[in-house]
């Protein structure tokens, strides 16, 4: 009985110790936000095998269940898909002219290329952060060449860049978390501006100048301002809703990502050799 | 079901072992991505109600280091701040273990109605500690599907551990 009692009291003190503990990482983590983030991408780089087995059967049952879904509309997939391949033959005449067009010019600039992008595919094996942080995990760490801060694309569009990194594993911030701001501008009349998450599905656009001219269906692609993000990459369109709040609908589908493409630019080099600015180059 | 003397000694056993690998396991997961579209912004860490029943029923198998360590993989997954789910699972395991009494002498629905103060405790909680570490309020309309969701996956979760604890435990 002697045992018993000290048993419980054991684990009664030990539950205050173990909030009072709570308490203090709670307060570490705050003050000290680095080492927690090492502290959890380490944690995570062990865990990651377990998150990995366990979220293939339910990726492979989510699959089928997609796939039957879709098998009642593949007549009506398969008109969409010829019309929009049409679509994309044209487009894909228009690029060819103008990359040639561009190679030429860059010629008469001078121009060195830009440098090889390296492409790392990753799949996504933990949706995680909940209402408060919008991130998920991946199957790719600097093992396979992944360093923080580049950037992931997934479905052709931007969906968030890496922020802590293991040796088999990394973390996305999506662009959609509260924490995310991308520099953008409009594909067409090229109105700079800042994409801004809410941890909701959709984006907040910010930071426009006064007497911007912002229309339903407007693009918007990474500007390259501030040098995180590389210039050029689809974020997604306009929407304004019915009382003219102005939204921004991401291209990636940020609530259901599967596989993700992690891009590094490479060094960054020059893009004009001294040749080609008058005085550059000289002492 | 069975009586015990939840301050006895507990020796280690494998089937000992059962409520922690059910906590862990839904820990993650909970975590897995499900395909369902916006799904990971309401999804309710699994783990928290694994814990609320083994806490009211065999809080034994189950003492609050374990809850601690519980609530730190799940802040340690999910982003969010290190520390907060740690003191959540542990503050739910002393709140289950302290009320256990009172639910296992009414039915389910008591039980069920107590978790539901638990998801409401954690959703201000973590909403709380949240906007202070990140300096702004949140919306609460997140955090409170992700406790209605919570209460929802609760009979199933539930249900999961009762046949778990007759199965393996060899209980009724």
């Amino acid at each position: 009985m002697p045992l018993a009692l000290a048993g419980g009291f054991f684990q009664r003190f030990s539950l205050v110790i173990l909030l009072f503990v709570a308490v203090g990482v709670i307060l570490f983590s705050f003050a000290r936000p680095g080492t927690g983030e090492e502290l959890r991408a380490q944690a995570t780089d062990i865990m990651a095998p377990g998150l990995s087995v366990i979220s293939q059967p339910i990726t492979s049952v989510s699959s089928l269940i997609s796939t039957l879904a879709n098998v009642t509309e593949l007549r009506a997939e398969n008109e969409r898909l010829k019309a929009e391949n049409e679509k994309l033959r044209q487009y894909q005449t228009a690029a060819m002219r103008l990359e040639a067009e561009n190679k030429g010019l860059r010629g008469l600039l001078k121009m060195k290329a830009d440098p090889a992008r390296r492409v790392v595919t990753a799949k996504v094996i933990a949706d995680v952060g909940g209402p408060f942080v919008r991130n998920v995990i991946v199957t790719a760490g600097s093992d396979d060449g992944v360093r923080s801060g580049l950037v992931a694309l997934a479905e052709g569009g931007l969906a968030g860049r890496v922020i802590s990194v293991g040796k088999h594993s990394s973390r996305i911030l999506l662009i959609n978390d509260v924490n995310a701001r991308v520099p953008v501008l409009t594909e067409v009349s090229r109105i700079r501006g800042m994409i801004a998450g809410d941890n909701s599905p959709e984006l907040q656009l910010t930071q426009l100048p006064p007497d911007a001219d912002i229309k339903a269906g407007d693009h918007l692609i990474t500007s390259g301002a501030g040098g995180i993000y590389p210039p050029g990459l689809p974020v997604g369109a306009v929407a304004i809703s019915e009382r003219g709040a102005v939204r921004i609908t991401p291209v990636a589908n940020l609530g259901r990502l599967e596989m993700l493409q992690i891009i590094d630019p490479g060094t960054p080099a020059d893009l004009l050799s001294p040749e080609a600015v008058p005085g550059a180059g000289n002492p | 079901m069975t009586s015990f003397d939840s301050d006895a000694p507990i020796g280690f056993s494998l089937q000992g072992a059962v409520p922690l690998f059910l906590i862990f396991f839904l820990t993650f997961l909970g975590m897995a991505p499900l395909g369902l579209t916006d799904y990971g912004t309401i999804a309710p860490p699994l783990g928290l109600l694994a814990l609320f029943y083994w806490a009211v029923y065999r809080p034994d198998l189950v003492g609050p280091f374990a809850a601690f360590l519980a609530g730190f993989v799940t802040d340690t997954l999910s982003g969010t701040a290190l520390g907060v789910y740690a003191f959540i699972f542990v503050a739910t395991y002393g709140m289950a273990s302290g009320q256990r009494q009172l639910f296992l002498a009414h039915s389910f629905f008591i039980l069920w109605w107590g978790f539901a103060m638990v998801a409401v405790f954690s959703g201000a909680f973590s909403w709380f500690i949240n906007a202070v570490v990140g300096g702004a309020f949140m919306p609460l309309r997140p955090v409170l599907f992700q406790a209605l969701t919570a209460v929802a996956f609760f009979p199933l979760i539930a249900g999961l551990c009762g046949f778990a604890q007759k199965l393996m435990l060899g209980e009724k």
